[in-house]
């Protein structure tokens, strides 16, 4: 008994991608078609063009950046071996999206029975080590650096604070800038509910802000 | 409007999804009710600041491993319950495949609840370098009982003398072979 092997395995075994053609311009569904005529590089401009706002997407609903970048490259194994069966009709992005979406779910699940784990990957975000570099502005008052910071990391915690369906929702609209349809299709609920949602999100996160406002 | 309307508008209010007179009432209110005003206030505040926060990016080397990963990819899907369960449906079939050949068009009916006469079980002489054998089910159809919807139908009784068959493919194994 076999499987169907849906891999591109064409595009890299007999297929030479021209070194000339370049990508720029070309929108995604663009991209797509090269990638599935065999072009091995369309594959790699994909994931240039992906791999930052997935890491950032994945990172506000985990909250681990080692395990985001584990889970940006596992959506990326998925894309690529189900790239023949997605729909050229619907946007490249939604479908990217769903995948890594449906990854950071599970990933939360799984955490959520292991409290461990949970413990740790918070203790170690908090790590200053694990803090990257910021260049403070030298012309802003101490005080007000003082402020920027506490805000900084008060908005932070406030995202991972957020119940995770809330969460996923928020981050779509406001740090990705999705639609409301594309949030539905990712998410995999109608538009009241992420209406609904996006609305509570909004409501709590503003809450957990107001105070410092003080 | 009263602060729980705002609270509940305040969604269509930042996505531009309120009228001009629902605006204008929007406003109106953050003007005089400082609580609405802070809840505003505090959000676009929030909102700002998450957006200014420092993008992640990834590690030098994650572009060359993915795509490493992807081209070292065999396609070897872990199988989903779906295709688990329907490859093992397969497999059951490839075993135990049985070809039903039925010529019983004349006497198309509720087979189960016909009665067999003069049956014969055939052996086909077997079929060279081949795993499987045929097995040919002779019998004569008789009569057939009422169906069980309808009780009171009268049994029927079919010509004794027409022949019925079933064929049957069964593994080489199964006939001692």
């Amino acid at each position: 008994m076999t499987f169907v092997n849906t891999t591109l395995q064409s595009s890299h075994s007999t297929i030479v991608p021209s070194p000339l053609r370049s990508f720029e311009g070309l929108d995604d569904g663009e991209v797509v078609r090269a990638c599935l005529e065999g072009d091995g590089r369309a594959f790699t401009e994909l994931v240039l063009r992906y791999q930052t706002r997935l890491l950032n997407f994945i990172y506000r609903s985990v909250g681990d950046r080692e395990r985001a970048e584990d889970l940006v490259q596992e959506a990326f194994i998925r894309v690529h071996r189900h790239l023949r069966r997605f729909d050229q009709n619907r946007k490249f992005s939604t479908w990217i999206y769903t995948i890594a979406s449906n990854l950071a779910k599970n990933e939360l699940r799984n955490r959520s029975r292991n409290p461990m784990v949970l413990f740790q990957t918070i203790k170690k975000n908090w790590d200053t080590d694990h803090q990257p570099l910021q260049f403070e502005d030298v012309h802003s008052r101490p005080d007000d650096l003082y402020h920027q910071r506490h805000l900084r990391e008060l908005v932070e915690t406030s995202v991972s604070l957020l119940p995770e369906h809330h969460r996923a929702v928020f981050v779509l609209r406001e740090l990705e800038g999705k639609s409301y349809e594309e949030i539905a299709a990712i998410t995999g609920c109608n538009l009241g509910t992420v209406k609904s949602r996006l609305n509570r999100a909004r409501n709590s996160f503003a809450a957990i802000i107001e105070p410092s406002l003080d | 409007m009263d602060c729980r309307a705002f609270r509940e508008a305040y969604t269509d209010l930042l996505d531009g999804m309120l009228g001009e007179a629902d605006e204008v009432r929007f406003h109106e209110h953050v003007a005089v009710c400082l609580r609405c005003r802070r809840f505003d206030q505090a959000y676009r505040l929030g909102v700002t600041a998450l957006r200014e926060l420092p993008c992640q990016r990834v590690s030098r080397a994650f572009t060359a491993r993915v795509l490493h990963t992807v081209r070292t990819d065999t396609g070897r899907a872990v199988p989903s319950f779906a295709s688990g369960f329907t490859g093992a449906v397969l497999v059951l079939a490839l075993i135990g495949f049985l070809a039903v050949d039925l010529h019983v068009l004349e006497h198309r009916g509720p087979a189960a609840f016909a009665t067999f006469t003069d049956p014969a079980l055939v052996v086909s002489p077997p079929i060279p370098d081949s795993a499987i054998d045929l097995i040919t089910f002779r019998f004569r159809n008789a009569t057939y009982d009422p169906p069980f919807w309808d009780p009171y139908a009268p049994a029927q009784v079919r010509d004794a003398n027409l022949p019925s068959r079933v064929r049957f493919v069964v593994p080489a194994v199964w006939t001692g072979r």
